[in-house]
């Protein structure tokens, strides 16, 4: 069985080691606290899934997801919000992402990773 | 018949002795009236009930006594209900910018409601392990609930109704206080707030209540002011709080659209708005600027150097004054 590599970016420590608990399920998961560090990551190791808070400073999930777009095409990106706007639905699918809302829970989050992944080649 | 210049010398001596004889009932009516213009409106000049122009005198002096009670009161009883109209006043700006706040208010309880939600699905699961190895999971439920409950006070700090009570405070205080409201909101509208508060600020003699209140209306509008702005415009607040004398200045500012030139001379009027109907009130800034009179200072608006709106608010520190 091949092991995911998934990065974990949010900026409400809470939220961000539920979602690593969540993820680790899924293979190995590392967690960065803020964009500038998970681009720092993203440049370093290759990772199949990232899943992305979108509002943080910049920068932010979006900006992530269209760095990823541009340098890792083969990376899927999970972007989690609970205020996305119209606007940013049509960027979020523009830039190949998908979109989980809060509040999900643990099913929830668990079938957008594996929707995700499914999408994905494992390396 | 008596010699005319013998009666006009005895008329003369006459007026004489009642001149002395007015003096001094003259001067209790004075003492009366003196009492009166002191404010002591139960002062009243003694009378004989005789009619002569002195009772006369006595009586007009002491009716207007009475009539000035009557108005005094009247006006005492008509400033207490504009004190309690403008209280409600407050109260209901308040709830109405609370209202608006709703949304962001359900978007930070979601945060940790997710934590809560996807721990306790968890823990079930493993339901063969022990409670020790559950600590971690029970542990950050703690935290998200604890968070939770920080949230719900904060929105009932801020809904309860209050008079206007003055103690010293942290300047920083009410905007702390208000952005524990509005902060996540304005993060999750895409907006960089950046705060600068100047190190060792005095203490202030404020209500921070109705400060946090000021600070609300003023971080409301300028998120606001940024969500009107295209999805690619950058969306900044900047804060700062410093001394300028013997006054403390807060400003804010935002990189919003500004305030129109037309604008600027009603943005305090009672339910002016430039917001969509539903949106705002228009009581934010005039209740607001209320606040700011009340603690003796003043609230103004102009220009950020990016062209957006400039808020500033100059509150006395009053460092001699006793609270109140």
């Amino acid at each position: 069985m091949s092991v995911w590599r998934i990065l974990v970016v949010d900026d409400d420590e809470l939220v961000r080691r539920v979602v690593r608990r969540i993820a680790a399920e899924f293979g190995d998961a590392v967690a960065e606290a803020e964009g500038a560090g998970a681009l720092r990551a993203l440049e370093r190791d290759v990772f199949d899934l990232v899943i992305s808070d979108i509002r943080m400073t910049p920068p932010d999930g979006l900006e992530l997801a269209a760095w990823v777009q541009d340098h890792r095409p083969d990376t899927c990106v999970l972007l989690i919000s609970g205020f996305a706007r119209p606007e940013d639905e049509s960027a979020i699918a523009g830039l190949g992402a998908t979109l989980l809302r809060k509040p999900f829970d643990a099913e929830a989050l668990r079938t957008a990773i594996g929707a995700a992944l499914s999408r994905c080649t494992p390396r | 018949m008596a010699d005319p210049s013998e009666r006009a010398a005895g008329d003369a001596a006459g007026r004489g002795d009642v001149a002395a004889d007015l003096e001094p009932a003259l001067g209790r009516i004075n003492e009366v009236l003196l009492s009166i213009a002191a404010g002591r409106f139960d002062a009243r000049a003694e009378r004989d009930y005789s009619g002569d122009p002195l009772d006369v005198l006595a009586f007009l002096v002491n009716a207007s006594a009475e009539e000035v009670a009557r108005l005094v009161e009247a006006l005492r009883h008509e400033r207490e209900e504009l004190s309690r109209a403008q209280q409600q006043l407050v109260q209901s700006a308040k709830l109405a910018a609370l209202g608006q706040l709703a949304g962001g208010v359900a978007h930070e309880l979601n945060q940790p409601l997710t934590v809560i939600r996807t721990l306790a699905q968890l823990i079930p699961e493993h339901a063969e392990a022990r409670v020790a190895d559950h600590v971690a999971d029970l542990e950050l439920i703690g935290k998200a609930a604890e968070r939770m409950g920080h949230i719900v006070d904060s929105v009932r700090t801020f809904a309860r109704q209050s008079s206007f009570k003055r103690r010293r405070i942290e300047p920083a205080l009410p905007l702390a206080d208000a952005l524990e409201l509005l902060g996540e909101q304005i993060k999750q509208h895409g907006i960089d707030l950046d705060l600068t508060v100047a190190p060792e600020l005095p203490l202030l003699l404020g209500d921070a209540e109705r400060l946090e209140q000021v600070f609300v209306n003023l971080l409301a509008n300028a998120r606001d002011a940024l969500d009107a702005l295209p999805a690619d415009a950058p969306r900044n607040i900047r804060i700062a709080v410093e001394q300028d004398g013997a006054h403390i200045r807060y400003t804010v500012e935002d990189s919003g659209g500004g305030i129109l030139p037309e604008h600027a001379a009603q943005i305090f009027e009672p339910f002016f708005t430039t917001k969509a109907l539903g949106r705002g009130t228009g009581l934010g800034l005039s209740v607001s600027q209320g606040i700011v009179a009340e603690h003796g200072g003043e609230l103004c608006c102009g220009s950020a150097p990016t062209g957006g709106a400039r808020f500033t608010v100059r509150i006395p520190i009053r460092s001699d004054e006793s609270e109140a």
